[in-house]
């Protein structure tokens, strides 16, 4: 796509530089006074002072480069004679032109920006495009203000529209061809009034869109801008392509309340308690989400020093329960600043500050869900945009009816690839982790279910969409069963508000996985049979009446397997094997709910997310790399889910056993001993039945 | 339930408070932009850094390890040292089997042996038969257009992700080389007895003297950025050493091809391409470079997939009644449908 790079003169800048999508507007706008005054009224701005003269380059630029070099004009004013292409001219570091000297003439204006459009057109190198580009005076013509309204009300309609959002054009054009309002000069004007930001999704070596640098861009011959070296970025090409030539639009922040008043104070709602009560929780429950409550109706702190000494304090803290007492002399704090400051300057990454978090640590089962019901009644009642975003497009697909059901009032807007609510909008969003690159500064509260999972966990693009979607002041809640060491290690240090929830809903101890000395899964599925541990365990589980999770660790190993379970369990029902490959996974996956299945074989994807009533859990090559602690906690957790058979059966077959396994094991047992300290197991349950491993 | 106190580090105001009045919206587009070069990017949460000795021994086991590189096609690391070459086409260049993972090389189903010898089909043929005027004189394609790699080839052209292109291209190299050596055979079986006895003919001059490509429409090309058939002519006339240009036009866009029955595609071709303005011109050069040669000119048409070759013919038709000089026709596709 292609942009208009144009000069104009301000009465006290001098010559300044623009481009724009539509450069009739810019005329209008800029030389048009009436006009301008009435496309300003609609809007309810102040009109802009008029320019007092414009030249307007006739060759449109390539959309990125005439940005580029209407920002370098601003910045650095007038291209030298000598600098002849886009990187002279980006490198030139000259100071802005003095405010005192006078503007340069029209036909020296006119010569300087045929130079900046020739530097823009060439940016590799010396060589110069065939032809002069053409410059000509654009003059005012009156008598055309009919259409200002009506542009003007399609501009405040297209503001309106992309507030928080961060759009490609084809997208913006989408979602505001409803309100009849996609035009470029629409747009474009929107762009005057100071109420949408336009330029290209790919500038200065950055994806501006999902924030990847040089590493992620691949620049090659364009057909649509005609460059030869267009950028385009490789690592948000599943939300179609950001190029250098394409225009992003950047809508203002999404503002909460009425008429942008911000949220609501938390005192014109009723007591936290009072709301409380409303869900229905157990008592774990409850406690956690009132100090997630408290978390996020508490104002704002001022930024702290960032130094040493208040992580030594932290430390401190989380160490000496009688911290409170604890303050270093003021000599002692001098020096500790300054080590910190030293520190600080010597790290070689400054990491962003990161936004006020809180973690929600629940175990498996929960009922994680029914926690996060306050938080955004909370938020919604007082005017603000919620968030519920998740890695796992099956989770969105799960937590939608949930949470219409808890809100009717504001249905979630559901958003993920292929989703048909995409252009609607809504005060409470479900959306997955790769739908935030579209918003920007938008949600009040962000609730990050699942953060661990494929793909949010390693993605540093998602990760950094996710933190760009929240508004100024906003607040992120993070609910996993199994954060990550880096997390725990917050946690433990007091960085990070957490709250444990270490009991599942129906108040049962969780299941403590027993450890099998087992040969490999493909080794028993190639010998065609199993340890007479193993085959007593699957035979005790399917005796009463559960259906089996059978967890590998490679999709190759999958069938083999279940041809194996097939064999040793003829009688026992149907047994089948699926895995992110397996074009019947989902029906799979209905049928074991719907128990016509009686096993199922699955790889890591299960993991998560699918509850059935009674079942037990066997996992094997326990051993394997691919199931760490995170993974083996969460795989444990599937079994014992209901309250109508709370206590099933998790066995980890491995040839070892891997510290991994140890150290899952150790997390659910610390979790049942801090749940029977609380209180909150039932009195019966918090002997029973408890397993000792066979190691 | 435990609930610590904040430690505050976490509770920082990250943003100025919102501006009231007259929003304006200049310095927020360039935040991401002006981001300094050492300064990780915005998280949610602090990243995990691993412990130094954990660090230490990974970078000693990784010494261990065979290298690993990330499949060109899938994007999966793979170590290339221990996948096999078998089963490949050995024209294939030593970068593509370096950096194709196993399992993306045997999702290809290469044709090696065809069944039809005008359309290059590698089973029986009842196009060929039907058609009455043929523009073109054989046409050959690398890879039968299975499931795969009609995902494949989708994720190039619509969905853009043109770091797959190079990958493409070198897969046409095999049924180049097959065509090439069909015609260097001709060309010595019917050729003068002192070409015939010229060293220098039998190892071949590459038998074609242009590579040229399917068009698309302009409004297709701004859409999408670029031409993949023009895209993969290039890079084949790089490998082989040839000169590739683009000497047709697609006149309008009727909707895609992919959309459409065979008979629809038949009538849809009809006068779609225009030879370029130019290309008699180049034609007629072309011609006048080599006065010896006794054969007409030979031009090669690349595409993407044949599907009927209603495309390919009516590119040839349209290159035959523009050129001023006597040529002949090939053409050689990616994918035969």
């Amino acid at each position: 796509m292609k942009a208009t790079l144009y000069l104009y003169l301000d009465a006290d800048k001098g010559w300044l530089a623009s481009a724009t999508l539509d450069a009739e507007v810019d005329r209008l706008w800029r030389l048009d006074a009436e006009w301008a005054a009435e496309a300003a009224k609609e809007a309810g701005a102040s009109p802009p002072r008029p320019a007092e003269a414009m030249l307007v380059c006739g060759a449109p630029l390539p959309l990125g480069a005439a940005y580029e070099a209407a920002a370098s004009w601003n910045r650095h004013g007038p291209v030298p004679a000598g600098a002849a292409c886009r990187e002279q001219l980006l490198r030139a570091s000259r100071p802005a032109a003095p405010g005192g000297a006078a503007p340069l003439r029209l036909p020296e204006a006119a010569e300087a920006l045929r130079r900046l459009a020739r530097a823009a057109l060439a940016p590799d190198g010396p060589e110069r495009p065939s032809g002069e580009p053409p410059v000509t005076a654009a003059m005012p013509r009156h008598g055309s203000g009919g259409a200002a309204a009506a542009l003007a009300r399609a501009a405040c309609a297209a503001a309106r529209a992309l507030r928080g959002r961060a759009l490609l054009r084809g997208e913006a054009q989408a979602r505001l061809a409803a309100a009849g309002a996609g035009s470029d000069a629409a747009l474009q004007l929107a762009a005057l009034l100071g109420r949408l930001r336009l330029g290209g999704a790919v500038a200065a070596g950055r994806c501006q869109r999902c924030g990847s640098g040089e590493a992620q861009l691949l620049r090659t011959a364009c057909g649509a801008c005609g460059s030869s070296r267009c950028a385009s970025c490789q690592a948000c090409l599943a939300l179609g392509r950001s190029r250098e030539c394409g225009l992003l639009v950047l809508g203002m922040p999404a503002q909460a309340g009425r008429g942008g008043a911000g949220l609501a104070p938390p005192e014109q709602l009723p007591p936290a308690a009072e709301r409380l009560r409303r869900w229905g929780l157990s008592p774990a429950q409850s406690a956690a989400a009132a100090s997630a409550l408290a978390f996020l109706e508490r104002p704002l702190q001022p930024p702290p020093a960032l130094g040493l000494r208040p992580r030594l304090a932290a430390l401190m803290r989380a160490a000496l329960p009688s911290a409170g007492l604890l303050r270093l002399p003021p000599l002692h704090r001098g020096a500790a600043a300054a080590a910190g400051r030293l520190f600080r300057r010597t790290r070689r990454h400054k990491p962003a500050e990161p936004h006020p978090s809180f973690l929600l640590w629940a175990v498996t089962g929960a009922g994680k869900t029914e926690m996060i019901f306050p938080l955004l009644e909370s938020v919604l009642s007082r005017g603000g945009r919620a968030l519920v975003a998740t890695p796992r497009r099956d989770v969105v697909l799960e937590l939608e009816p949930r949470l219409r059901r808890a809100f009717p009032d504001t249905p979630p807007v559901t958003l993920y690839g292929g989703s048909p609510q995409r252009e609607e909008d809504g005060r409470l969003t479900l959306a997955t982790t790769h739908q935030l690159l579209r918003f920007r500064e938008s949600f009040d509260l962000i609730v990050l279910d699942e953060l661990d999972a494929f793909p949010f966990a390693g993605d540093a693009m998602l990760h950094e969409a996710a933190a760009r979607s929240g508004a100024a002041g906003s607040r992120t809640v993070l609910l996993t069963a199994t954060p990550p060491p880096s997390l725990q290690r917050l946690a433990r240090l007091g960085r990070l508000p957490h709250a444990k929830v270490p009991v599942r809903y129906h108040r049962h101890p969780l299941p403590v996985p027993r450890l099998l000395r087992t040969p490999s899964a493909l080794g028993m599925a190639a010998a065609g049979r199993m340890p007479s541990s193993l085959r007593q365990a699957m035979a005790r589980s399917l005796d009463r009446g559960a259906q089996l999770f059978v967890f590998v660790p490679a999709i190759r190993s999958a069938e083999p397997v279940a041809r194996l379970i097939r064999k040793l369990f003829s009688d026992r029902g149907e047994v089948a094997a699926t895995h992110s490959q397996d074009p019947e996974r989902a029906d799979k996956v209905v049928r074991f709910r719907q128990k016509q299945l009686r096993v199922l074989v699955t790889t890591t994807i299960l993991e998560r997310g699918v509850t059935i009533p009674v079942s037990d859990v066997f996992i094997l090559d326990a051993d394997s790399r691919i199931f760490d602690e995170a993974s083996l906690v969460q795989s444990a957790g599937r079994a014992g889910r209901s309250a109508a058979d709370p206590q099933g059966f998790v066995w980890f077959a491995a040839a070892s056993p891997s510290a991994s396994q140890k150290r899952a094991i150790r997390q659910i047992r610390l979790m049942n001993r801090a749940a029977r300290k609380a209180g909150y197991l039932l009195s019966g349950s918090a002997s029973s039945r408890r397993f000792h491993s066979t190691f | 339930m435990t609930m610590q106190p904040a430690g505050g580090a976490l509770l920082s105001e990250t943003r100025p408070p919102k501006r009231s009045g007259e929003p304006a919206a200049d310095d927020r587009f360039l935040r991401l932009s002006e981001r300094e070069e050492g300064e990780g990017p915005a998280r949610l949460y602090p990243l995990a850094s691993p412990t130094w000795p954990s660090k230490a021994l990974r970078g000693l086991l990784g010494l261990l390890a065979p290298a690993r590189s990330a499949c060109g096609l899938c994007g999966r690391g793979f170590a290339p040292s221990r996948t096999s070459l078998a089963g490949l086409p050995e024209e294939l260049p030593r970068s593509w089997s370096d950096s194709v993972c196993g399992s993306c090389r045997s999702s290809i189903p290469w044709i090696l042996r065809i069944q039809c010898q005008v359309c290059g089909r590698p089973d029986s043929c009842g196009d060929c038969c039907r058609r009455t005027s043929a523009g073109f004189i054989r046409s050959r394609s690398a890879v039968r257009y299975t499931l795969e790699m009609r995902q494949l080839l989708a994720r190039y052209k619509y969905r853009g992700e043109e770091a797959l292109q190079p990958w493409l291209a070198d897969m046409l190299l095999p049924a180049y080389a097959a065509l090439a050596a069909e015609l260097r055979l001709a060309d010595r079986l019917t050729g003068r007895l002192s070409d015939r006895l010229d060293p220098d003919a039998r190892k071949g001059k590459e038998p074609f003297d242009l590579v040229t490509s399917v068009p698309v429409s302009r409004q297709r090309l701004a859409e999408r950025g670029f031409n993949q058939a023009e895209r993969l002519a290039a890079s084949l006339a790089v490998r082989a050493g040839l000169t590739a240009r683009p000497l047709l036009e697609r006149k309008e866009e009727r909707g895609k091809m992919s959309a459409k029955t065979r008979r629809e595609r038949l009538i849809a071709a009809e006068g779609l391409f225009e030879a370029a303005p130019e290309a008699a011109g180049i034609l007629r050069l072309l011609a006048a470079r080599d006065p010896e040669r006794r054969r007409p000119l030979r031009l090669l048409v690349v595409d993407d997939i044949y599907t009927t070759g209603g495309t390919m013919d009516h590119c040839a038709l349209a290159l035959q009644r523009c050129s001023p000089v006597p040529i002949d026709l090939y053409g050689l596709t990616w994918a035969r449908a």
